[in-house]
């Protein structure tokens, strides 16, 4: 009986369906040769099942229980960031875009409490048009210009980056850090502006003009040093980017290419 | 904690494992874990009560090793401080102490392209079904198993052809 590969391994990994699993079972008593290869590929399994297991017998380090334990339960500190209502993102995104903020929100950071605008947000309202910075008397002390009011506008430096710089750039106020396209085919990109009190955000690209979808103030974070170059961007901006990339992020090549053409949408390629 | 965390607390080991075929590096490796906890914390509204915490979490730490990837290729920096040198930029050049302590299987798992070396961790180490781990992946299933078979390929000469014991 011959049995292809892809079958054998499926046989192995126990993904037939039971009367598939039988009929193999039952060819291996009266084929040696299949049974040799059976046995080679369980052979394998076993080997492969030790592969890294020092690591399973470990106490993983007190900072990654920690990180875990010390989540409040269920209501999560809400992040510092603010998130804006967009349209753009269309079809398979749209479940989700469920995940994320409707409401724009801005939680009060530590140490601003009652005491007007953290600094972070003047940098946000220079580089945006539309950003309404609200008054101070009452909590939440900072407001936006309206729930259904699409996203803001990136303006000025930010505008001008967000149109011609390539990712990964390392000079400038605003720097670039990563390109990516919706499940919709929209193009939209990670940012961060220097200043006394940085800022990170991603914009996507409407027909006429870079929208801001969320702004975040950028490390030094609470959740303190990573080496991790990517950690400079804050947690809150990379999960805004997770729910809405489709794929992988842009290359040079790919980035290229798509500011040529204007940053105008691709659907479908990928 | 909730039960959502301890769950997560329980799948720790096998977090750092996965992240160890990912980033083959103990310091990395943990980077890249703590990474996934951090946005798995951040999105747990995301995951599904009912379905299994283990195969969501693995894609997340996937997307987040594209991620780094990525932001490292750019900024020609590394998971590793600088002074780890230019060895540590490419992570199929594992420090020499990291080579030494590997088992056969470990160093012939590392030497695989990375989209094998995943679907192989993920079925035969992580033991998903294909269907799950095609999902961690993002990927279809037929995908996920012509991955998967050449890297069994692989893996065969390397390890069993050249005679290493189960």
């Amino acid at each position: 009986m011959t049995v292809p590969d892809e079958e054998l391994f499926a046989f192995v990994d126990g993904e037939l369906p039971p009367e598939d699993m039988a009929r193999i079972e039952a060819a291996m008593a009266t084929d040696p040769q299949l049974a040799l290869r059976v046995e080679t590929q369980r052979a394998l399994r076993r080997l492969l099942s030790g592969a890294h297991a020092g690591v399973m017998r470990e106490p993983p380090p007190e900072a990654l229980s920690a990180a875990i334990a010390a989540k409040p339960p269920l209501a999560p500190r809400p992040a510092e960031v603010i998130a804006f209502p967009g349209a753009q993102v269309k079809g398979k995104a749209r479940a989700k875009e469920k995940a994320r903020p409707r409401e724009p929100k801005l939680p009060k950071p530590p140490g601003a409490a009652g005491r007007g605008v953290p600094a972070w947000i003047g940098l946000a309202a220079c580089l945006v048009t539309g950003l309404v910075v609200g008054r101070l008397a009452a909590p939440p002390p900072v407001t936006l210009s309206g729930g259904d009011d699409p996203a803001p506008i990136a303006a000025g430096p930010l505008a001008q980056a967000l149109n011609s710089q390539n990712s990964g750039q390392t000079a400038g106020p605003v720097r670039v850090k990563l390109s990516f396209k919706t499940a919709s085919g929209v193009y939209c990109r990670a940012f961060q502006a220097a200043g006394r009190s940085p800022i990170a955000g991603v914009a996507c690209r409407d027909p006429d003009a870079w929208r801001v979808r969320a702004v975040s103030p950028a490390s030094p974070g609470p959740a303190g040093d990573y080496r991790m170059a990517g950690s400079e961007t804050p947690a809150a901006i990379l999960a805004a980017v997770d729910a809405m990339i489709a794929g992988p992020p842009l290359d040079a090549a790919g980035e290229a290419k798509a500011r040529a053409a204007g940053w105008k949408p691709t659907p479908g390629a990928r | 904690m909730d039960s959502f965390q301890t769950e997560m607390l329980t799948l720790l080991p096998r977090l750092r494992r996965m992240a160890r075929v990912l980033a083959w590096e103990p310091a990395d490796a943990d980077d890249l874990t703590q990474l996934t906890v951090e946005r798995a914390l951040l999105r747990r509204d995301q995951w599904r009560p009912g379905t299994r915490l283990d195969s969501w979490m693995f894609r997340i730490m996937r997307n987040a090793w594209i991620d780094e990837a990525r932001t490292r290729q750019r900024h020609g920096r590394v998971l590793a401080p600088p002074e780890a040198g230019a060895l540590a930029a490419d992570p199929r050049a594992p420090s020499l102490e990291a080579r030494l302590e590997a088992s056969a299987a470990e160093r012939a798992l590392a030497a695989l392209p990375e989209d094998q070396r995943v679907a192989v961790a993920l079925v035969l180490i992580e033991g998903l079904s294909y269907q799950e781990a095609a999902d961690s992946l993002e990927v279809p299933i037929g995908t996920l198993t012509s991955r998967l078979a050449r890297g069994r390929a692989t893996l065969q000469t390397a390890l069993i052809d050249q005679g290493a014991q189960p």
